[in-house]
């Protein structure tokens, strides 16, 4: 008998586990919280057709209500525009790893996304993903997107990805808090440092500066600083293998920013304790002077109660120590690569082309303003008249600072330009300003691996800034 | 007749080996196999998606052996572990020991003491990240604000942000150790308590000489396990300040998650992981000889 009850228990046992080896479902919520759809609640009906071939593409786990425009948008725009395929979003919170492992099993979706160019030179190098230059050539998109980010998605000469929005540094500020002060924003480097002064003595924080959830954030602003205060051809030097990363003047310019800390400018104590949306909202609750941030920033005054008052929000380039011009710190929010295995390339080019189009960027930034700035030439003259508030802020932003980016008035910033081990270096600038490291060894330690990746070709062509 | 007499015993077994079958080939696909690889992958070069990884001998452990994060971090997993077998382990035994005396309300608080426990590591680190230390939103901020008193997060802090993250972790903790002192107190023969207590025992008395006498085999596996726990400990550290700032909470398992995944290293991440894994491996064996003594006993 109970022979019998085991032999039972091992049949039922095995049954279970073959159970559990099912699939999961294609909508819904997954095991790794991961929520993918095909079409937003409110988007009209596509045809779901079972026999719709399905195209995959994977995307970081934005807010709902902006998983819910990009979904409307993007999907809705291709489902709606034929019925022999199907575009399915699924919004990952780890789709940094998850992409890189799935590349590797061959699971990856057809559409890859990266956070930056140093990720899809590493795909392109082990032929992971797809040369588009033949898809560039078919769409224009040389001639339709700014040079700075076209080349910076290409390696040896081929393009393998297409950018993301191009968001540009510069300073938040408050227009409501400066007219009670008396403030003008600043245009020159002494006057924004004497800006922070007035603003700790009066009780609040000189910049709003946070990496609480996001550690990688330390790049943002040690970035920034070091951008204004020494000419952004140190970077370009360093990236271009022209110079090493550890000179003099680099390791003062970090100094610098370790000096910015521990006066209190980046939120005082609570730089840790502070993420991106507190970051605004401390804006909005007039506690921080100014924020030191990329315009992607955009969207967490979207979600501060800024977002009541848009026409309080200003922008300025960050003044610089060593001119008068503006320059603009550029980087890359996102870019998107095709699939080497994929069925339907030609499809994903298709689907990457809309983005590139002022259609998307238009609708996009209607709901979900800040992130979604593509960096085509068409933006400059782009028919905003049917956005408002934030939307066009965001707009408004990126189209001033083009001129000065054509005439070489930008810096890079590592998310973006820097090779993986090079900007995992760089977010470690904390150390220097908790003096756990000097600057000369911080230094050192990123033109290790930036000297390391240079060799390995794992540097994106780059335009040379004009200062 | 001996031949006949070894068939029936392999029959006899046959039911129990088919039922331990699922575990061997669990363990061995999603454990066996990707150890090998693991060991394989840390004397290698390789960036993780590469199908070819570049033998490179002992030169990840060379770096390692010059590598101060990897030593901040290793050190870091020390103190936490010397955190966890003394502070949770004082409390729930304190807790259980006065549950178990009392017996007035212990379902209650038995409850209560398990809820931190039963919510996910990101509900947690959500609510001491947002209602607690935040100092916008936060209680830190609100008392910042009132001028009651001076006060800041200690996750901003290089010196207190380990111990930050620690309590946290600790506040999860310790009511599932209470509830597992707990019941290894409930085990505890009343007729030596009876006796005790007649014998004029005091409180002291009782928990020195019967109740911890009798517990002490729970005690020590929970030790052991928390060792082995402390060693792979990730989720709250990560939740709470990625190993910030500026590596002042990393731990080796942070370490390998970013020297994988920001870093694409994943020949070093491995040299990491597999320097964590043996001081666990240390732990586990001791714990399967704990066991084995406990059973024989």
């Amino acid at each position: 008998m109970k022979r019998i009850l085991a032999l039972l228990l091992t049949c039922l046992m095995a049954l279970s586990m073959l159970a559990c080896a099912q699939p999961a479902t294609q909508e819904g919520t997954d095991t790794t919280g991961a929520t993918s759809a095909t079409q937003a609640p409110a988007a009209e009906e596509p045809a779901t057709d079972s026999a719709r071939k399905q195209i995959t593409f994977w995307f970081w786990g934005a807010a709902t209500p902006y998983q819910e425009t990009m979904v409307n948008v993007l999907c809705g725009w291709y489902n709606n525009s034929q019925s022999d395929y199907e575009l399915v979003m699924e919004f990952r919170n780890t789709v940094d790893t998850d992409i890189p492992v799935a590349l590797a099993a061959g699971t990856a979706p057809d559409i890859v996304y990266a956070s930056g160019p140093s990720y899809t030179s590493t795909y392109a190098q082990e032929g992971l993903v797809l040369d588009l230059n033949a898809y560039a050539e078919q769409y224009g998109w040389k001639d339709r997107v700014l040079g700075v980010m076209y080349d910076a998605c290409t390696v040896d000469g081929k393009l393998y990805s297409i950018p993301g929005a191009m968001v540009v540094g510069g300073l938040y500020y408050n227009k409501a808090l400066f007219a009670e002060k008396g403030w003008q924003p600043p245009k020159t480097w002494d006057e924004m440092l004497a800006l922070f002064d007035a603003a700790q003595a009066d009780g609040i924080y000189a910049l709003g500066a946070g990496n609480k959830g996001w550690k990688p954030c330390n790049d943002h602003f040690g970035s920034m600083i070091i951008n204004h205060a020494i000419s952004p051809s140190a970077f370009y030097n360093a990236l271009s293998g022209t110079s090493s990363f550890n000179t003099p003047e680099m390791v003062s310019a970090v100094n610098l920013s370790a000096e910015w800390f521990q006066k209190g400018y980046l939120t005082g104590q609570d730089y840790v304790n502070t993420d991106s949306m507190e970051v605004m909202q401390l804006l909005a609750d007039k506690r921080c002077a100014m924020v030191m941030a990329p315009t992607l920033y955009t969207q967490f005054v979207a979600q501060s109660t800024l977002a009541d008052t848009p026409d309080d929000v200003g922008f300025v380039a960050m003044p610089s120590a060593y001119t008068d011009q503006p320059i603009y710190d550029v980087s890359m929010t996102s870019n998107y690569a095709i699939n080497a295995s994929t069925p339907y390339p030609d499809e994903c080019a298709k689907i990457l082309n809309y983005m590139l189009t002022p259609e998307f960027v238009v609708e996009m930034t209607r709901n979900w303003p800040g992130y979604w700035t593509i960096p085509i030439k068409e933006l400059a003259d782009v028919d905003t008249s049917s956005l408002t508030g934030l939307s066009l802020f965001t707009i408004e932003c990126v189209k001033e600072a083009i001129p000065y980016i054509d005439a070489g008035n930008f810096a890079f910033h590592p998310s973006t330009f820097f090779p993986p081990a090079t900007v995992t270096a760089f977010e470690d600038i904390d150390t220097v300003w908790q003096g756990v490291l000097t600057a000369e060894q911080f230094c050192a330690a990123v033109a290790t691996e930036l000297d390391a990746e240079v060799a390995a070709g794992l540097v994106c062509p780059l335009a040379k800034p004009a200062y | 007749m001996k031949t006949r007499k070894k068939k029936d015993v392999r029959e006899s077994k046959l039911p129990y080996h088919l039922l331990s079958l699922p575990a061997v080939l669990l363990s061995g696909s999603i454990v066996l196999i990707p150890a090998i690889q693991t060991i394989f992958s840390s004397f290698t070069k390789w960036n993780g998606i590469s199908k070819t990884k570049v033998w490179i001998g002992l030169q990840n452990y060379k770096e390692l052996f010059h590598d101060w994060i990897f030593w901040k971090s290793l050190t870091n997993n020390i103190k936490w572990t010397l955190l966890f077998i003394t502070v949770p382990v004082i409390v729930a035994m304190l807790a259980s020991v006065l549950i178990a005396y009392y017996r007035i309300g212990h379902k209650t608080f038995q409850a209560i003491y398990l809820v931190p426990y039963l919510l996910a590591p990101t509900t947690n680190a959500i609510i001491w990240l947002n209602i607690i230390f935040s100092p916008s939103a936060g209680l830190v901020g609100f008392l910042q604000r009132a001028g009651w008193i001076s006060i800041t997060s200690p996750l901003g802090n290089m010196s207190t942000a380990l111990l930050g993250v620690a309590m946290v972790d600790i506040w999860h903790y310790w009511g599932f150790l209470t509830v597992i002192f707990l019941a290894a107190l409930r085990q505890t023969p009343m007729d030596q308590l009876e006796s005790a207590q007649l014998d004029g025992a005091n409180g002291w008395r009782l928990f020195f000489h019967i109740y911890l006498p009798n517990i002490l085999p729970t005690v020590s596996l929970m030790m052991v396990l928390i060792v082995i726990y402390s060693f792979m400990t990730y989720d709250y550290i990560y939740l709470l300040t990625m190993g910030g700032p500026a590596h002042s909470t990393e731990v080796l398992s942070t370490y390998t998650y970013s020297l994988a995944f920001s870093a694409f290293k994943f020949g070093k991440a491995a040299a990491v992981s597999l320097s964590m894994g043996l001081i666990g491996s240390v732990a586990a064996f001791f714990y399967t000889w704990l066991s084995r003594k406990e059973a024989v006993e």
